[in-house]
């Protein structure tokens, strides 16, 4: 289940309607998440958790899965 | 000012910001071109530049393509339309050698980076200029996180902290060729958050994007600011509050003896801000006071309590009474001879504020924190006495409304007004307008409401231009008395269109009223245009809101209304003119050389 903090931020950051944030969204499907947005996507979700990502991770974060797995981790390490 | 909003909060308000309409807000197109990539500023710079009162719409070029884009017709800022431009360019993005390896050519390659590109600054800034009117801000130069020297950078004279420092000095001396550009200073900026983390290298690795996510805010905030002091004149006078204000505690319930001002804690905090409005004033800026309190007790507050750095003398106006303060701050506008929009408001009590939120909209009002050790840097956060560069009149303005004091008694003892003109000893000194003279001009011209009979309000390039034109003529003229210098208090701008003299712009400052400045400055303006082969002077009135006391002027200098409206009138200078008043003494200054193309 897609969390609803989550979907808000990507919402935010992406300029999109909330439901449109599926949890197979990618930037193959949605045409506002280009490199720009992207940036903007990984600062939003660093302020709103509290975490940090490595440079490497930034670039591999492009995908709604991806990201909620990445969160999911970070959790489980308190 | 940034405050505690996320990235997601300030995207959610920037969208939200962009499809409201808000009239109250001025619109502003924004162009910006860079050494590195700028988009990630939007969202930013929509809130921030909102909270100025602006609504920013913004373009941004590719980066490193200056060039292309200012010099291509059809390139995207062309065919944006901005009204103002932002050229930020680092060093570093042009030849990231040049400063990480400063000393392997002992900072020569350094200095030829910023030499060639200041040029480019400088040739896009022009060309730009060609084109717009609006302002230009061009960012100068920063050091990096990481300085070659480490501590001992300042030690050395050849390092490259000094290298940039005299950059930025060179950089700001270099925009002076192009009227209306300015420095957006920020070297000062990062230094002020902090160079360790201003940049973040994720973000540069990734995007080529040099701010850091936690300071794009600030920066966001700060381009605003700049964009805003730019485009709007500052408030002119700050009028502030005395118990918990100036002074802690009740003057009215704790006496002189009680009050806390001293050079302890918490005494010494509101001497702090005493010493802070004092340097306000040397900068130009009117202190007033609205109190309620009782008239006497604050007089000898002010004479006799030893830590008061505020002299009474040092006010341009007081209401010390029990009347409601925005009735207070409309009377004290009148008698400075000001808007109510020309005032902001400093008082400690949000019972007050919000008064005169509701009563006096159009004064600016500071919203005040309850510690008064952070008034100072609350009044120094706030834009309104923002100004570009400071002028010989703002410097002296605040000893020329002690100077006004002094001749209103003048003149209530003088036996009759003719008397005391002829008392004045006046001296009027006219002239063409000259690289010395355009900044005040300008200034007086983008601000001047009252005595102003057509506002328009040129810009320093649009002056400029005028200023070269040979059928245009802009004249000015500063008065002193036996009292003191009032400055330049007059412009009048002269074009020749056919036979006819057309008086485009007459302005006048509201201090030198009724002392024949307007007939002094009427009349040298006619006797250029007979020497540009006029044979009729014509004269606009343009009301507006405020400048009624100038609808009378032209017919009491002697001209003819020819329109039903009272918004034309003539002088037929082959059969008169205008003559210089008996009570002031003339003096002409040499004209200028034109300034170099």
């Amino acid at each position: 289940m897609l969390n609803a903090r989550l979907r808000d931020v990507m919402a935010a950051a992406l300029e999109i309607a909330p439901e449109r944030i599926t949890d197979d969204a990618s930037p193959s499907t949605i045409e506002t998440w280009d490199s720009v947005q992207h940036i903007r996507l990984v600062l939003a979700l660093e302020g709103e958790f509290g975490i940090r990502f490595s440079a490497d991770e930034i670039a591999e974060l492009t995908s709604v899965r991806a990201i909620e797995e990445r969160l999911r981790r970070s959790d489980g390490k308190g | 000012m940034p405050t505690d909003l996320t990235s997601a909060d300030y995207f959610r308000l920037s969208r939200t910001l962009q499809k409201e309409p808000r009239p109250d807000l001025a619109d502003v197109r924004v162009a910006c071109l860079g050494s590195h990539s700028l988009q990630f500023v939007e969202p930013f710079l929509v809130v921030e530049g909102a909270r100025l009162g602006m609504r920013i719409t913004s373009y941004f070029g590719p980066f490193g393509q200056f060039e292309q884009e200012i010099g291509n017709q059809e390139s995207g800022l062309n065919r944006f339309g901005a009204d103002a431009l932002v050229l930020w360019l680092r060093p570093e993005d042009v030849d990231p050698d040049a400063s990480i390896r400063f000393h392997g050519s002992g900072g020569s390659r350094f200095r030829t980076v910023v030499a060639e590109s200041i040029k480019r600054l400088v040739g896009c800034a022009q060309e730009f200029r060609a084109r717009s009117k609006g302002p230009i801000l061009v960012a100068n130069f920063s050091p990096p996180a990481a300085l070659p020297l480490g501590p001992f950078e300042a030690n050395n004279r050849d390092s490259l902290t000094y290298a940039i420092w005299e950059a930025n000095a060179q950089l700001r001396d270099a925009i002076q060729a192009v009227p209306g550009t300015v420095v957006w200073d920020y070297a000062n900026l990062v230094a002020g958050s902090g160079r360790d983390g201003w940049t973040d290298p994720r973000l540069w690795a990734l995007a080529r994007i040099a701010v850091a996510g936690r300071n794009q805010p600030s920066l966001a905030a700060h381009l605003a600011r700049t964009l805003r002091g730019a485009l709007r004149a500052p408030a002119k006078c700050l009028v502030f509050d005395l118990d918990g204000t100036i002074w802690g505690g009740v003057i009215g319930d704790d006496g002189i003896d009680g009050i806390q001002l001293g050079d302890d804690y918490p005494g010494s905090a509101y001497k702090a801000f005493q010493r802070y409005l004092l340097g306000l004033m040397d900068r130009g800026i009117l202190l007033a006071v609205a109190s309620k309190n009782d008239l006497e007790v604050v007089r000898q507050a002010f004479s006799d309590h030893p830590d008061m750095l505020i002299k009474w003398t040092d006010l341009a106006a007081a209401r010390i009474n029990w009347q409601p303060k925005s009735a207070n701050l409309r009377e004290i506008a009148r008698e400075l001879n000001l808007g109510a929009d020309a005032l902001v408001f400093f008082d400690d009590n949000p019972i007050e504020r919000a008064e005169v939120r509701s009563n006096a909209p159009e004064v600016q009002v500071i919203e005040v924190p309850g510690d008064p050790l952070l008034y100072p840097t609350t009044l120094a956060a706030a834009a309104h006495f923002d100004q570009l560069s400071l002028t010989e009149e703002d410097r002296a303005r605040a000893v020329m409304y002690l100077d006004d004091r002094r001749r209103q008694a003048a003149a209530e003892r003088a036996a009759s007004p003719e008397e005391f003109l002829q008392g004045l000893g006046m001296t009027g000194r006219v002239g063409l307008a000259g690289d010395g003279t355009l900044g005040r001009i300008a200034q007086l011209i983008g601000k001047t409401n009252q005595f102003n009979l057509t506002t328009r309000r040129h810009t320093l390039a649009e002056l400029s231009d005028m200023a070269r034109d040979p059928r245009t003529v802009v004249a000015w003229m500063r008065l002193a008395d036996r009292f003191g210098d009032q400055g330049l208090i007059a412009v009048g701008i002269l074009r020749k269109d056919g036979e006819c003299g057309l008086i485009d712009s007459f302005v006048m400052s509201c201090r030198v009223m009724n002392r024949g400045v307007e007939q002094a400055l009427a009349a040298y303006l006619c006797e250029h245009a007979r020497r540009l082969d006029c044979h009729t002077m014509i004269g606009e009135y343009i009301p507006t809101r405020k400048n009624a006391i100038v609808s009378g002027l032209y017919a009491a200098l002697g001209f003819r209304q020819v329109d039903d409206a009272g918004r034309r009138f003539e002088l037929d200078l082959r059969r008169s003119t205008v003559a210089w008043p008996g009570t002031i003494r003339r003096e002409e200054a040499a004209t200028p050389t034109p300034a170099a193309e």
